[in-house]
This record gives structure tokens, sequence and C-alpha cells, in this order.
């Protein structure tokens, strides 16, 4: 009935990094020192990763993808390597922020980054509404106070103000969306609103009596929870703040904003709307592809005439935002009875991927530039090649990456995500809508992936093409550099040996997903052990 | 006996109902911010009395106590401060009146159609007089729900299903949190930005 | 229905009398505390008996109502009449949840006046009653804020923000020294909480000294009281929100305050001072059992005793206010703030820790709850300690100097 000591075992990691960030923030007022700070939390992430790999890498192996539930907390692979990715995501932004943030605002930004990045994880294991909504919370409120830490002049105000303002009536939308799904469910589990009966007669068809009530309400409620949810992965039309947003703010914060509230987003998307509500998918699936084709569109072809880097890269997360829902979409229709699966891996591969790519080219930007002048225009990358050839090759590599050029890990990526949603219209050859729409989201996918290489070529062009204009002061710091050669390692790692990673995140679908409602009684059980079962060396092969 | 022939529980709700909805057309028709607020503790006060009358006297009251007597004196409060003469008066642009009636419509549209498709709520209930109003002795159960016991569901008979009934206390402990981060966050932009040096020699 | 009509009315009638009346008793008391004699000249209208000048308050409000309403020109026309509405509105209906005393009987003489015995309050068993209260005070502030908004006078305007930021900081020494009560009792409902002091015999005054402190500074605070008021200090301000007003809206402000001052006498009594109860005399059940005896008369007399006993301890906290009022000076405004956070603050929650601990280790080691006469010395050193912890560590409370002069730091506004 309490909350079990299972249950507090299972969250060590965040438990452990909400212990340090307090003490980062009461301990930060007497040793203002920097670089000891920036030690000490990458070592706490360090004993972070280490228990999280220790106590649940034992628990998954390559065929079995567990399904447990330990109060709100449901623990599955996909939660597994999101929690990894979190902490990793973690490392990357303490060592690109740690040196532009100032002298003595060092430790509360790293304990920050700590409590971001210990919501982020909580996101990826919530299984009850309450703690899915302030988990999201936990990563919107830390990234408002580290936007207004990370500079203070007028720009940076009002980037953080709209921010703050439109994240509040994200959330607004959100909690409206989720009064009405409680409103159908009666629980606020997640995994309990696929087991209740009413919603299973609602599933079935609506024949029961009351079946209207879950009828009506389904859209209203996928409606709201998609448009709270779009806010957080600038999908349009829900993308307008990001522009201005990443242009007022530092290179560093438009790195956390174009990767921590997207993960969060999509898993929040996957568990709510995907798995948890399978009876709106009929228009959960019209719905995703809509705001697909739209969201790619207008983010690649307003990206085409960007001169400032952060509007471009803000831009290109509209873009592949649109990319994802791609994916989310195949995922809804699998609900309607396609036989072809693959959404929410291809989904969760083209995150992993995109947030790779994305922090590299922050870490980049964060590295050329200096605390007292940041690199902003694109014009100021010209003939970077000839100045700092190491820092411009890893930034051709990402920008190669986000455009889906192969070898590298973006291109595969895209192959997933278009694959899937071929997959879905060969597989429903007999529906001739399904078919339709789902090679028309292909297409469109294609098309805007050709579009999107023109912008991105364009940089690197820039860099290795032009003459130089001035000199860049690049004394972004050793972190910055360190987080560089991370992301370069990943993308080109994930390029080159993709399987793994794809197999991975095929092993997160296979568990997120028990639709059947019988296998919950089952489900619910306490968590075995399976302590014996220790083969975690694929799973984690890709942290490395 | 006039009073006793009255249908009272329909009279409190019309009335309530209208307030709330005619303070909330307030809010949107004026043009005086301090008015707007002001329209805006009544509309949310006069829901409060909504929610008495359902019997949901907990959420009644906090709506009063966190909305009512929390946010929106804080609102005012800021509104009164910053509001100089030049944006206490706020014209709404025709343009921003397409737009609001566009996207607040269609959300009205959608609710409408919700509320409409609901067969049951189409006509009112045959047995009015059985429907019984919440139950409102909740405190302490809320009060336990959120320390994780959630004391309505002590008799469930599974006691595995009962792991995933347990209260809110992670929520409730994640909550406190982010008020630790909001109270950082908030001392550093209300600071007192003050320097050692008296002389001004650095300044 | 009827049953509340006519408590709503018995309870605005005697609200409104009992004001007027602690208008005429505190200018009384002020003469006499300075050595005056205040007024006692008005008596029964049309004749020239003086009865120790009760009629001032009639005269009074005739001489409110008859007098010109003059709304000056420049105020929001729209606030400055909303203002003083509110502000009555929020304080009367504070007095829904708030018992005026225990019950009384269902049969007069044989007569059935209803199913059961009558609880005297307007909205019985009100399982939210102190959050209610709560909501309510809260809801105050606004009077006072659009009212000082609204006269579009600086003065006015100073005395609204300052009451704001002394509301909000005292409402949370005031629900820290709630919570120790209601932690103890079990229950939010006043009615119940005065059921576990009468049951016991122990007021939570006597259990929670240190609770009971932080509630009354709190309460005096909440009902801006001297030495509290700087919202409306005559001396700097001018009367503060309601420097322009005049007429009847004054008196509506007026009003309000004392209903507010009653208000805080209620809760104290209620909360700290055992309610309806006194020992040997009301009987220690919520029911009113008639001390057992078989006389048809004696569950009246005792209602209407406990009606008594409640009435004289609020009569008397009134009292209190009053003299403290005419005997001490004002906070600076500072001082005021620093004695919301860092004093009331720390002891409300010492209390409030205190008092979780002392219950735990009661239900451990009795296996009851509620307040018991073993804990009452271990509160009172608790009391003392936190009291004596506080002075030592917080000594900026009583050194009256001005901050700037303690801590000479330029202030920069480009940092």
């Amino acid at each position: 009935m309490f909350v079990d000591a299972e249950t507090i075992r299972l969250l060590w990691p965040e438990i452990i990094l909400i212990a340090m960030a307090s003490w980062i923030y009461i301990a930060g007022a007497f040793q203002p020192h920097r670089v000891w700070w920036t030690c000490f939390s990458l070592a706490v992430y360090g004993v972070v990763a280490y228990v999280l790999l220790g106590t649940e890498s034992t628990m998954w192996s390559a065929e079995t993808a567990l399904v447990g539930i330990s109060g709100p907390l449901r623990i599955d692979f996909l939660g597994f390597i999101l929690r990894c990715f979190a902490v990793l995501v973690g490392i990357l932004f303490t060592l690109i922020g740690a040196r532009g943030s100032s002298r003595q605002l060092t430790s509360e930004f790293l304990a920050t980054v700590m409590l971001l990045v210990a919501g982020l994880m909580l996101v990826a294991r919530a299984n009850d509404m309450v703690l899915l909504f302030v988990s999201l919370e936990m990563i919107s409120i830390p990234t408002y106070v580290l936007l207004y830490l990370g500079r203070r002049d007028r720009a940076n105000s009002e980037a953080t103000i709209k921010y703050f303002f439109l994240s509040i009536l994200s959330s607004g939308l959100f909690l409206y969306g989720l009064s009405f799904l409680y409103g159908i469910a009666g629980t606020t589990t997640l995994v309990g609103m696929m087991g209740q009966e009413s919603v299973q007669a609602a599933a079935a068809g609506f024949v029961q009596e009351g079946g209207e009530l879950y009828q009506a309400m389904a859209p209203i409620a996928l409606v709201l929870l998609m448009a709270g949810l779009g806010f957080k992965i600038a999908a349009v039309p829900f993308h307008f703040y990001a522009p201005d947003v990443y242009q007022g703010c530092s290179n560093a914060n438009a790195g956390l904003l174009a990767v921590a509230p997207k993960i969060a987003g999509v898993v929040a998307i996957l568990r709510l709307l995907v798995v948890a509500m399978p009876w709106a998918a009929d228009i959960g699936w019209q719905l995703a592809i809509v705001l697909a084709v739209l969201t790619m569109t207008i983010g690649n072809v307003c990206a085409l005439w960007q001169t400032n880097l952060r509007r471009l890269m803000a831009y290109s997360s509209i873009a592949h935002a649109g990319y994802m829902l791609i994916g989310i979409s195949v995922a809804f229709a699998f609900h309607e009875g396609t036989s072809a699966s693959g959404g929410i891996g291809a989904t969760l591969f083209y995150l992993l991927v995109y947030a790779c790519a994305s922090l590299g080219t922050f870490a980049v930007l964060v590295a050329l530039g200096s605390k007292e002048s940041e690199v902003s225009g694109l014009n100021e990358l010209a003939g970077l090649a000839g100045q700092r050839p190491a820092l411009a090759a890893a930034l051709a590599v990402f920008m190669f990456s986000l455009a889906g050029i192969p070898p590298l890990a973006g291109f595969w990526g895209k192959l997933t995500l278009f694959s899937s949603a071929v997959n879905t219209a060969t597989a429903t050859a007999d529906n001739a809508s399904f078919a339709a729409w789902f090679t028309l989201l292909a297409v469109a996918g294609a098309l805007n992936a050709a579009i999107a290489a023109a912008y991105y070529l364009r940089v690197v062009a820039k860099m290795y093409f032009r003459p130089a204009q001035g000199d860049l002061p690049a004394n972004g710091g050793l972190g910055a550099q360190a987080a560089v050669v991370v992301c370069v390692v990943l993308v080109l790692g994930l390029g080159l040996f993709p399987r793994i990673a794809v197999q991975v995140t095929h092993l997160a679908e296979a568990a997120v997903a028990p639709v059947d409602p019988g296998s919950l009684s089952a489900a619910a059980a306490p968590l075995p052990r399976l302590a014996g079962d220790v083969q975690g060396s694929d799973d984690a092969s890709w942290d490395r | 006996m006039i009073f006793a022939a009255m249908d009272w529980h329909a009279f409190f709700f019309w009335m309530f109902a209208l307030l709330t909805c005619g303070f909330a057309l307030a809010v949107l028709f004026s043009n005086n911010v301090v008015h707007m607020a002001f329209y805006l503790i009544l509309s949310l006060g006069a829901s409060a009395g909504l929610f008495f009358l359902a019997g949901a006297e907990f959420v009644g009251a906090m709506q009063l106590m966190i909305y009512v007597g929390g946010t929106l004196v804080l609102v005012i409060f800021g509104v009164m401060l910053t509001a100089q003469s030049r944006f206490v008066s706020m014209e709404t642009r025709s343009g921003e009146w397409v737009v609001a009636l566009g996207v607040g419509g269609s959300l009205l549209f959608m609710l409408m159609i919700t509320a409409f498709n609901v067969e049951d709520w189409r006509s009112p209930n045959p047995r009015q007089g059985e429907v019984t109003v919440a139950e409102t002795q909740v405190v302490s159960q809320i009060g336990l729900g959120f320390a994780g016991v959630r004391v309505d569901k002590l008799d469930q008979p599974d006691g595995q299903l009962r792991g995933g009934m347990s209260g809110y206390l992670l929520p409730f402990v994640i909550v406190s949190i982010h008020l630790l981060v909001v109270l950082i966050g908030a001392a550093y932009m209300a600071r007192t930005k003050r320097r050692k040096d008296v002389s001004g020699g650095r300044s | 229905m009827i049953e509340a009509l006519v408590k709503i009315a018995i309870l605005l009638g005697g609200l409104m009398t009992a004001a007027a009346y602690f208008v005429l008793l505190e200018r009384r008391m002020a003469a006499w505390i300075q050595d005056r004699v205040g007024p006692n000249r008005v008596g029964i209208p049309l004749t020239k008996i003086r009865v120790l000048g009760l009629g001032q308050p009639l005269a009074d409000g005739v001489k409110f109502i008859t007098k010109e309403e003059y709304t000056p020109a420049h105020v929001d026309k729209r606030l400055y009449v909303l203002a003083p509405i509110v502000i009555l509105v929020a304080a009367l209906a504070t007095f829904a949840v708030i018992p005026f005393g225990s019950m009384i009987p269902a049969t007069v003489f044989g007569y059935r006046l209803a199913e059961k015995p009558i609880e005297l309050v307007v909205a019985p068993g009100a399982n939210v009653g102190m959050i209610y209260v709560f909501a309510l005070s809260s809801i105050a502030v606004y009077g006072v804020i659009l009212g000082g908004w609204a006269s579009n006078n600086k003065y006015s305007f100073l005395g609204a923000l300052r009451s704001s930021a002394q509301l909000i900081a005292y409402e949370l020494p005031l629900g820290l020294g709630l919570l120790g009560v209601v932690l103890a009792s079990g229950s939010m409902d006043l009615g119940v909480i005065i059921g576990s002091q009468a049951s016991s015999g122990i007021w939570f005054a006597i259990a929670q000294p240190l609770g009971f402190c932080v509630f009354v500074v709190a309460a005096f605070a909440e009902a801006a009281r001297l030495p509290f008021d700087l919202p409306e200090c005559e001396q700097e301000l001018v009367g503060g929100y309601h420097t322009e007003y005049s007429g009847i809206k004054l008196l509506l402000f007026l009003v309000a305050e004392f209903l507010h001052m009653i208000a805080a006498s209620f809760l104290i009594v209620i909360l700290f001072l055992g309610g309806w109860h006194f020992w040997g005399l009301t009987g220690g059940s919520a029911e009113i059992d008639g001390w057992g005896l078989a006389w048809s008369g004696a569950p009246w007399l005792q209602g209407l005793l406990r009606i008594v006993v409640l009435m004289t301890k609020i009569t008397l906290v009134i009292v209190g206010f009053m003299i403290i009022r005419w005997s001490w000076p004002r906070f600076r405004f500072d001082q005021l703030m620093a004695l919301a956070w860092k004093v009331m603050l720390p002891l409300g929650l010492i209390n409030f820790v205190a008092v979780a601990m002392m219950q735990q280790l009661q239900a451990v080691f009795t296996g009851a709850m509620g307040p018991s006469w073993l804990m009452v010395p271990i509160a009172w050193g608790v009391a003392v300690a936190a009291w004596l912890g506080i002075t030592w560590a917080a000594p900026m409370i009583a050194d009256n100097r001005p901050r700037r002069e303690l801590d000479p730091w330029e202030i920069d506004s480009q940092i």
C-alpha cells in the first residue's frame, strides 16, 4: 500500500541525483570553485550510471523484455535505455555548460542540470498520470532557471519569459487533457488504464452501456494531450516559440532546449498516447500524420533562409520533431490492426540519433565561442576549416548526420522511420486509405530530407569553401571539446554499427506495448528477480 | 413554504454558473488589466461555489485558497506594481481577436461536441432523487493519499494489485523538488545586486 | 433551510451589533488608558437620559449614513465601489463555519424544533472548516488592495502594498500554528477541535504554548491591529487604503476591520482556549447531556451556559486586543517582516515538529492520540527552549537600527 522498499530501490539513481543536487546548492555557497564542482557532478553522474547499470542491466536479457510494475513506476526496457541516455545527456551538459555560466553560478547551474536529468529519468519510468505530469514539470522548471542563469541581457530575458509562459500554457493544456483522460479511465495509472473494464469496453467498440462516454471524450483528450506535448517537442502548430527562444538564449541552453524537452515529450507521447490510449488510435494516427507532414515541411522550408545559427537549429529541431511524428503515427496505426510494427522502435532510434547530433552541434558552437562572445551568425563560420580543422570536421559530421547522409547515424534513423511507414502502407494494401496515407507520408518525408540537405550542406559549404572573415575565439573550454568528441564517437558509432542500436530500440518497443489486457495481472505482479540472467552487455554497448 | 418549494440546488447552480461565465466574459471584454484580474477573481470564486455545490468541499476550499486567495493576490500585486499608465489599458487589435476567436472557438466547439455526444447527458437523469452528491468527509483521506496510503483501495482483495495503487507519495515529494528549484530561481531573480565596494571605484 | 436562515439572521444581527458596541468599548478603553473620559453623552434618543453613552453606536451609524457620500474624481469608479463590499462579504462569510456555541436541544416545552439538536454553526460538519476560513481570510486582502489601488492616491497605494505583503507573510505562521492543533485533534472541523479539548479537558493553549504564541501574534497581524497596523497607520499614511473613502463605504471598511478582529478572537478561543468548554461548568462531551440530570431544562441550561462561556472568552480576548492596541508602539516595516520570517516561521515549524513527535510518542506508548497531561510539561519545555534559541539566533530583531547601518553595502543595479 505504501510506496514499498522495492520502489525506493528502483529509484536509487534519481534519489542520488536529487540529494547531490541539494548538496551542491548548499555547499556551492561556501565553495564557489568551478572546476571542483564540475568534477564533482561528473563523479555523481558516474556513480549514478554505475548504480543504474549495476542494478538494472541484470534484469534484461536480449530475448525477454521484462515488464513489471512497482508502485507508480513501470519497469521496462524503454525506461532503462532512456534513463541511461538521460545520464549521458547530463554528462554532456555538464561538460558543455559549466564554463559558460558565470563563476558564482556554476554550482547552481550544475545542480539544476542534475535535477533536470532526474526529471528525465522519472519521465522514462512514469506509470502514473500524476507522476508523469510532475516529472515533465521537473524538466520544465529547471529549464526556466537554466535559461535565466545563462546570460543576463534583454534578449535572454525575453526568450526566457517567452518560453516560460508558453511552457506553462502547454502544461495547462496537458493537464486539461489528463483530466479528460482520468474521466474516461477512472484511474491514474497508465497500465491500469489499459486494464480497466470500462476502458476495455471502449476499446471493444463502444458497445456496452456508457461506452459512448469514451467515444465522445477520446478525441478531445487526445487533442489536448497532443497539444500539450506538441509544445514540448516543438511540433507545428505549437512550434512558433522555438526560433525566437533559441535565438535569444545562449548556445548551451539552446542545446538543452533542443534535446531535453524533446526526449521527454516523445517518451510521454509514446507512453501516454500510443500505449495507454489504444482506443483513441483511430483519431491518433490521422492527427499524427497531419502534424508530421506540416511539421517537417514548415520546419525545413523556414530553415532554408536562416542566417542565425541558433534560429537555423531551431527550425531544424522542428523538422526533426516532424520526422519523429512519422514513427508515432505508424505506432498509432499499429493499434488499428496493421500487421507491421516498428514505429516506436524507429522513433526511439531517431530520437537518440537526433539528440547526439544536435547536442554535438551546440557543443561545437560553444567550443568555438568564449564567455564574452558567442558564435551566432552563420557567416561567422566562414573559413572555419582553415582555422579550426578538427572542430569544423566535427561540425560537418553532425550536419551530415542531421541531413541523413550515409553512412552516418542520421541516415539509418531516417531509413528506419521511412521504412516503417512504407511497411505500414504495404502491409495494409487491402485498406486503400491507409496505404495511401502512409505512402504519402513516406514520400513527404523523403522530399523533406532532400530540402533539409540544402541548408545543412550550406553550413558545411560555408566552413570549407568560403574565406575566413575573422578569427573566432574558440575558447569554449576543454569540457565542450570533450563533449564534441563524445558526440562524434556516438554519431559515427551509431552510423557504422546501427544494428545493435536498432535491435535495442526494437526490444524496447516489444517491452512497451503489452496491449493484451489479459497479461496485465501478470504484469502487475511484483518484479521477479532475474539475477542469474546477466546479459547486459548488449544493452549497454550503445552507451559507450 | 416558499423556501421549501424552491429547487435551491438548481437555483444556486444557475447562479454560480452564470456568475462564472459572466465574469469570464468580463475578463475578455475589459481593457483595464486590474479590472481583468479582479473579474478573474470573481469568476474563479464562483467556480469554487460550483465545487461546493457538487459536494466537493475540499476542492472548492482549495480553489478559494490557492487560486483566489493565493495566486491571484500575487497577480494583482504584480499587475499593480508593474502597470504603468500605458500598460493599464490594453487595446486588443482586431487581428488578435480573430486569432483568439479561432483558437477559443475551436476548443469550445470540441467541448460542445464532446458534451453532446454523450447520450446520458442529453436528458435529465430520471432518477434525480437518488443521486447522491460526493462524499464530503474526505480531507483525511486525501491527506493519507498524499502520504502514500489510498484509503479507498484498502479493501482491494488482490494483494498484488495494491502495489499499483500506492497513493501519491512520489509526486508529492517531486513537487517539493519543484519548489526548491523555483526558490533558487526566484532568489536569483530577486537578489539584491550589490557589491562591497562602497567608494564606487570599480563602477 | 429555514434553520440555516435563522442561524444566518442571528449571526448577522449579532455580529453587526457586536461590531458597533465594540467600537464604543474600544473608545472607552482608549480613553481609560489615556486617562480621559471617552464618549459618555449619547443615551436614549429624544430624551435626556444618558446610559453610559450606550447610544453612541446608533449616533455613529446615523452619522455615517447621512454624511455626503463623496467619490473623488480621480478614482477608478468600479473598483472603488466594489472594494468595501468585497472586504465586508469576505469577513462575514468567514463566520459560516465558525461555531457560536455548542448546540441547543431539539425540543422546547414539548414543541419539536428540529429532528436533532441544533448545532450553533451555519454550516455544521464542514469537514474543511479551517481551510475555508483560511481561504476567506486571504480573500479579505483584495478589499484592501483594490481599495488602495482604486483610490489613485500614493498613500492609499502604499497602504495596500504593505497590507498584501504583511498578510501573505503572516499567513504562514498562522497556518503553522494551526497545524499543530489540527494534528493533535485530528480534524479541520472547528466543532471537532473544540470537542477534543473539551473531552480531555486540556486546552491547546496549555498543551501547545508555542503554537498559541505564534498563532496569536499572526492573528494580530492578519487582523491588522496595532502593533501591526501598518496598512492604515494614521501618522504615516493618513489612514492608508481608506484615505479616500467617506460615508457608508468607509463604514463598511471599518465594520469589516472589526469583524476581522472578532473572527480572529473566535479562532483563538476555539482553537486554543477550549471554545465553549470550562472545567466543571459545561460538561465535557460534545453532545449536550444536561450533566446527566433528569430535569428537562438541564440541556437548555447547559447549551446556554456554553454560549455564555464562549462569548465571555471572546469578549475577554477582544479586550486583550484593545489593551494591546493602546499600549504598544507600531513596528517598523522591516521589523515586521523580520518578525514574520525569522521568528514566527521557525517557531511555528518547531511547534509543528514537536507536536507531531509528541503525538507519535503518545500513540506508541499509550495507544491514544489527542491532548494529554503528560505532554504538557514537555511542550512548555520545548516552548521555552525554542524561544531562548530564537532570541539567541536572531539578535537582529532586537536591534533597532535600520539594516543599511548594520550592513553598509552599496546597491548596484548593473550586476
